[in-house]
């Protein structure tokens, strides 16, 4: 009997011998399968009790057929007892903790009893693990028992599954017999000591008397096309078993000898553990006769592949369709284009009712076989009806009534959920309403395609089509495309414009774009819901409109802004308002007046500026953002087709002298570079410092190669301009940049692997048509000519080079960044927001007091300004002309401070600020706070948004993005810094060290004003080692006798005491030094040779003078001070030190921060290091996300990383520990315990198959007569 | 190196925020506002640095005054762990 009920916890144990058989519903004992009829054999490993083979049978235990049996388990029971491999390593740590005769925990009565207690007490799990790890280093390995003054012997473990004892007579080999014994005595007291909780599972049941044999449709036998079957590896394994277990008895009950005995038993070790386990180091594994591995119990649930995340946390679904996508800019942006193929497949349930009853009635007589129509009908009493079976389709429609459910093939106008892989963020699922079309892709308006990541180069695209009225109006309400344009990651719009939308919309609102009466028609046909023409710009001699009153006909009536399009360059060019590029927008009234509409005005994730479309949509809300963006679209492809716009191979040509001049342009770079060359062939080329000669000139041609690009590129662009269509894409944003057409039209510039020029390949050159040792520009990956002329043979290659590097670096970077996101994923995705406003794990612990320390919901904000003063500054200027009583400044001052108390100070002021500007009466002045007031709250996030999920997407999604290249010069390769990917990683990791430590070091007072003081510090702080200072060394490993002449140069310079040296020495070398004029001699008093060399060695390691770590400083400037950047980093000394500033003086290495000056700081050093790192990638991330990543790695009061060992591994749940990485090992240990999972987080739940605890999961929703 | 070592206050260190130790009252109350218990409040371990010159003994609450980019002041809680 199955029953139907809902988990709400669920408990992990280990088998007792007495459970295992009273749960058994068979002893299997023969190791045959199958008669020779073919039938399962009784007793056999496919006995009929332990369920049913094949349908159309009953079980013989239940009655229940194949679908309604699970399956019943039987067992073995074995002749001799054998360790359960999953609990090797625990046996082996209690053997080590436990008297060997008592069996007591060796510790005294009172340590057990504060333990005890100890234990008790804690709830969390974290503490427990703690308390355990305490217990056991306390208990390990003693010599006598406390308890009952037994002599002890260290018990050695030999994984997988063998003990010896080693005592005085010798090793003695410990068997499962023996081990159990002992495990028997333990009392349940001390076990919980040893993390077992006895109650559900006592110690010795991690050694095997009887083995569970499981039921068949775990281990189903698959019938082979050719007859006969196949058995499941479980079997084969089981099968094994019970022949060797068979053997062993009977050598047992033959009285055979010992060692024989000892060898079935070994084996039978050997049989179990694979079967568990099948992938353990110490023993080959277990295989087939075709050599391949068997699967073990493990590696069923281990792994990507394995049960947990193949079949648990993620699951596979009906009603989806996947295939090929094409863009359709006449859809609109909240639709997408469903082949009628694929709706004459997918259907959804409708409950009939009275007034939908004819329609439905109308669609069961279309039948399975029409387009639209019905697939089944399912009758009240819960019979499902295949209408492909139904002859008599007009008396079954008569038939359906109210209470019917019709599974209706999919309409215009449903709801379905639209996906493209990789799903890095929540908006690669978003919710479209069907449009039904002919063809066979599936369609979507061009503007969503920036969210999805889609192109139309073959991506294909997944379909869900939604089966309950509940789903349907969450995703309409949540997932709607429109109701997703603004990004949860940095407050901007992910949907908008991108490529022609922008060159069009462009061209079409530039100055000099006039249209006839019947170009503007035609346009605001286009627009289909439009209003009327308004009076044209030009009257006579023939009526003309402005691209920009056309444009202005699908904005907000109402819209007010001002703004710099993107092809706005410099303050320079602007010249009052710039008359030449029209780049400064005014719009009032939903009137375009001045300025161009480009990628500034409606781009697609356009993060760095606030867009007119981002207001569009904060202000007036996804339906009207969406809305405009329709009619955009429709009229922008209407526009750029009516008007047409390419590109032609003769807009790279360049005017003839422009050529000459790039020409000139390469031929003195490579006239510099030659110079360099010869210079540094004389050896007249001078180190820079920290570097060898060959660096120097390898960074000094570098320079020259990137001022050559930089001046052609200049030229370039200089001799381009705005009517050239490769410019209009790049000024306007819609694609490309100058790079782009400096490389089609100039020179492609030079090529390079890992950041170098290309230096390998033949012997001292990179290619065969060079000269040996040319160091010049064109051996070494300068490509002097440009895409348009085409490349020689030798640039080409390079140029393959180099491309070969960036296609290599993309495949990585994505496999790394898919690991980064998961771990994000599982460590943050139980964070959710209380009503409280507090953000809480899945234990109720608080992670953050407030997201983002405002509350506020990203989507909700102007690219993470909630008040965008802008607007208000817009509605000032029109009240100001009309006010009344006009109030004064402290008025102004009194009342913003009163009305807008809990907004931050510097918004505060920014308002006063604006009301300063202004005349306004009291009135009217109350009523906009109270605007202003109200969008504060409004934008406050909601209870139960899972924000840790959507931090974690925030930061993953763009990490895809970010070089994989790890070093970074700063200035003249002054110092290496590790950035990017690899930075972020090792910060999210809380890597006790970073690869490139670094400080910063301010210094105090007058200092920092002074190089000579600055440099003076740096150089003590710069530390050196004996063997930078030695001149020569001179040892003798004979005499033990160690020689050491010294720099005096640098000793007197750096003023070190010859005596301080020698004391060192003396110490490390354990002998009396002599000091002589530059020289000191030890005699050293070690006999071993081994050990004289390495205390030499570390004698040469020893910092002699400066800061332990630092190996190098570098004084920089950095606005009006000095200061001192350092290689290496020592906080701890260095804050100590005279001169430097104790307040700013700071390392990237966090871990050292957190020690030195505590959690607190870590926390903002956190926030400051990935702020650094997001910025220098042009990454915008919004700082709460970042926040709530800091709060979760420094929470716990240490440093935790992302991952197994940090916050994921500290979870309540242990399926979501098991889920994530080390599965197997996870379950074991916690049977062991008892541990009981009671669901809080997100996948325990997922895998259970019940809500998850976050967003609408997290409520309920009652309906019903108020009382 | 030099030899005088000059005390330093890692409070005056632009990365450390206030640590200020609350009342008895002052914790009741700040628990109840978050309708929390102690051990559900972010830690910090007693022998924390920024705890050095605190008279702080194992759970005590302590306040913190951070510095925050979106409100300009914040204000967060950790209760003292060993």
């Amino acid at each position: 009997m199955i029953r139907e009920e809902t988990i709400r916890a669920l408990k992990l144990s280990l088998l007792s011998p007495n459970e295992i058989r009273k749960m058994a519903v068979a002893k299997i004992v023969l190791p045959q399968t199958y008669d020779a009829d073919g039938l399962p054999i009784e007793g056999g490993a496919m006995d009929p009790r332990l369920g049913v083979l094949e349908p159309n049978y009953l079980c013989r235990t239940c009655g229940g057929s194949i679908d309604a049996c699970p399956g019943h388990f039987g067992y073995i029971e074995l002749a001799k007892p054998v360790i359960n491999v999953l609990f090797a390593r625990k046996i082996s740590n209690t053997l080590k903790t436990i008297c060997r005769k008592c069996s007591k925990i060796m510790l005294s009565e009172n340590e057990k009893e504060n333990y005890l207690e100890k234990l008790r007490l804690t709830s969390s799990p974290e503490r427990r693990k703690k308390l355990l790890k305490e217990i056991k280093s306390k208990t390990m390995n003693k010599l006598k028992c406390p308890h009952c003054g037994a002599q002890q012997y260290k018990v050695k473990f030999i994984p997988p599954y063998f003990y010896k004892e080693i005592t005085p007579k010798g090793p003695v080999t410990l068997n499962p017999a023996m081990i159990r014994e002992r495990l028997e005595n333990i009392p349940d007291e001390d076990a919980y000591l040893l993390g077992f909780n006895p109650e559900v599972s006592r110690p010795e049941w991690t050694i095997l008397t009887d083995l569970p044999v499981p039921p068949l449709p775990v281990r189903p036998s698959i019938v082979l096309e050719k007859g006969g079957r196949a058995e499941d590896d479980l079997t084969h394994k089981i099968v094994d078993i019970i022949r060797v277990n068979n053997r062993l008895r009977e050598y047992i009950d033959a009285g055979a000898p010992h060692h024989i005995i000892d060898d079935a038993w070994n084996l039978l070790q050997y049989h179990v553990a694979t079967y568990f386990d099948n992938n353990l180091s110490g023993i080959p594994s277990a295989k087939h006769r075709t050599k391949r591995p068997i699967k073990g119990i493990a590696q069923r649930l281990e792994g990507k592949e394995g049960r947990f995340r193949s079949n648990l946390s993620g699951k596979r679904v009906d009603f989806s369709a996947r295939t090929v996508i094409s863009p359709d800019p006449l859809l609109d942006i909240n639709e997408v284009g469903v082949p009628i193929e694929i709706a004459k497949v997918l259907t959804v349930p409708v409950r009939v009712n009275e007034i939908n009853i004819e329609e439905m009635k109308k669609l069961v007589l279309a039948g399975p076989n029409n387009y639209p129509g019905v697939k089944y009908v399912r009758r009240p009493d819960g019979t499902k009806v295949d209408l492909r079976f139904v002859s008599d389709l007009e008396a079954f429609a008569e038939a359906v009534t109210p209470g019917y459910v019709v599974e209706r093939y999919l309409m215009d106008g449903d709801i379905v959920l639209f996906n493209r892989q990789p799903s890095l963020h929540r908006i690669s699922m978003m919710a479209h309403r069907v449009a039904t079309l002919p063809y066979k892709t599936l369609r979507l308006n061009l503007m969503v395609c920036p969210p999805y990541n889609a192109d139309f180069d073959g991506d294909e695209m997944n379909l869900h089509a939604l089966q309950t009225v509940d789903s349907r109006a969450e995703a309409e309400e949540l997932m709607l495309v429109e109701k997703n344009i603004i990004s949860p990651r940095f407050g901007g719009a992910l949907i908008g414009g991108i490529l022609d939308h922008i060159s069009a919309a462009y061209l079409l609102t530039k100055k000099d774009t006039f249209l006839n009466r019947k170009e503007a028609g035609e346009l605001l046909a286009s627009i289909v819901d439009y209003d009327e023409l308004p009076e044209p710009a030009i009257l006579k001699p023939v009526e003309l409109w402005t691209g920009k009153q056309i444009f202005s006909l699908i904005l907000p009536r109402d819209l007010d802004i001002d703004f710099k399009a993107s092809v706005y360059q410099s303050p320079e060019e602007q010249m009052g308002i710039d008359l030449k590029t029209d780049s400064t927008v005014v719009i009032r009234d939903g009137e375009l007046l001045t300025g161009v509409i480009d990628n500034n005005a409606f781009g697609a994730i356009v993060e760095k500026k606030l867009t007119m479309l981002d207001v569009i949509t904060n202000k007036y809300g996804g339906k009207t953002a969406a809305t405009f963006l329709n009619k955009l679209s429709r009229l922008l492809l209407r526009y750029i087709t009516m008007k047409g716009f390419t590109l032609g191979l003769d807009e790279e040509d360049l005017p003839g002298e422009v050529k000459t001049r790039i020409k000139a342009i390469i031929a003195d770079g490579e006239r510099k570079i030659q110079d360099l060359i010869d210079k540094f062939n004389r050896k007249e080329l001078q180190a820079e410092p920290g570097l060898t000669k060959e660096e120097t000139l390898e960074i000094f041609i570098l320079r020259a190669l990137s001022e050559i690009r930089e001046r052609i590129g200049n030229e370039v662009s200089k001799s381009l301009s705005l009517e050239n269509s490769i410019v209009t894409m790049t000024q306007t944003k819609a694609k490309g940049s100058s790079i782009n057409i400096g490389q089609m039209a100039g020179s492609v510039g030079q090529q390079s692997i890992r950041g170098r020029r290309i230096s390998y390949g033949y012997i001292d050159r990179p290619l065969p048509h060079f000269r040996r040792g040319d160091r010049g520009a064109k051996s070494r990956g300068f490509v002097e000519s440009s895409y348009k002329d085409g490349l020689m043979p030798t640039e080409l290659f390079f140029h393959a080079m180099a491309g070969r590097e960036s296609l290599v670096d993309k495949a990585i970077r994505t496999a790394d960044s898919g690991y980064l996101q998961r771990r994000l994923i599982f460590a943050l995705q139980d964070l959710r927001v209380e009503n409280d406003g507090t953000v809480r794990n899945s234990a109720g612990e608080i992670i953050s007091f407030s997201f983002g320390d405002d509350g506020a919901d990203i989507t909700k904000t102007y690219h993470g300004e909630i008040i965008n003063i802008d607007e208000f500054k817009h509605k000032l200027e029109r009240i100001s002309k009309s006010a009344g009583r006009k109030l004064n400044n402290n008025k102004k001052r009194e009342l913003v401070e009163k009305k807008l108390r809990d907004l931050p100070e510097k918004l505060r002021k920014e308002i006063i600020n604006l009301f300063k500007e202004h005349n306004i009466d009291k009135g009217k002045m109350e009523e906009i706070l109270d605007e202003i007031r109200k969008r504060w709250i409004q934008a406050k996030i909601h209870p139960f948004e899972p924000i840790g999920v959507i931090t974690a997407q925030s930061i993953g999604e763009p990490s895809t993005q970010m070089t994989l290249r790890t070093f970074h010069y700063a200035g003249v390769a002054e110092k290496n810094i590790t950035i990017g990917f690899p930075r972020l990683k090792e910060v999210l990791d809380m890597k006790k060290e970073p690869s490139t430590p670094s400080m910063t070091i301010y210094l105090e007072g007058d200092i920092k004003h002074d190089v000579e003081k600055a440099k003076e510090i740096a150089e003590k702080i710069k530390s050196l080692k004996l063997e930078d200072i030695a001149e020569k060394i001179n040892v003798d490993p004979m005499e033990k006798t160690v020689v050491i002449s010294l720099n005096m140069e640098i000793i007197k310079k750096k003023k070190i005491s010859m005596d301080k040296i020698a004391e060192t020495v003396s110490k490390k070398m354990k002998g009396e030094t002599e000091i002589g004029e530059n020289y000191l001699k030890t005699k050293s008093k070690i006999d071993s040779y081994r050990k004289f060399k390495e205390r030499f060695i570390k004698l040469m390691n020893t910092t002699i003078f400066g800061v332990k770590g630092i190996i190098k400083t570098i004084v920089r400037k950095i606005e009006d001070e000095y200061v001192i950047e350092t290689e290496g980093s020592n906080l701890r000394v260095v804050l100590k030190m005279e001169g430097v500033d104790k307040k700013r003086t700071t390392t990237n290495n966090i871990y050292e921060i957190y020690e030195v000056l505590g959690i607190e700081a870590a926390r903002s050093a956190i926030i400051k290091e990935i702020k650094s790192i997001l910025e220098e990638q042009g990454i915008v991330i919004d700082d709460r996300h970042v926040l709530l990543v800091a709060d979760t790695l420094t929470f716990s009061g240490e440093l935790k990383q992302v991952g197994r060992y940090g916050v994921s591994g500290r979870k309540a749940s242990l399926l979501a520990r098991a889920g994530y990485e080390v599965t197997v090992k996870t379950l074991a240990n916690a049977a062991a315990q008892g541990e009981e999972d009671t669901l809080p987080g997100v996948v325990e739940r997922i895998m259970i198959g019940v809500p998850v605890s976050v967003g609408t999961g997290a409520v309920e929703l009652y309906t019903g007569e108020a009382k | 190196m030099s030899k005088k070592k000059p005390k330093f206050n890692i409070f005056e260190h632009v990365l450390v925020p206030n640590h200020i130790v609350l009342s008895t009252e002052e914790v009741e109350k700040v628990l109840r506002e978050l309708n929390a218990a102690r051990d559900q409040l972010p830690r910090i371990k007693v022998s924390d640095p920024a705890l050095r010159n605190l008279e702080v003994k194992v759970g005590d609450v302590v306040k913190i005054v951070r510095e925050s980019p979106t409100m300009g002041k914040s204000i967060a809680y950790r209760v003292v762990v060993e």
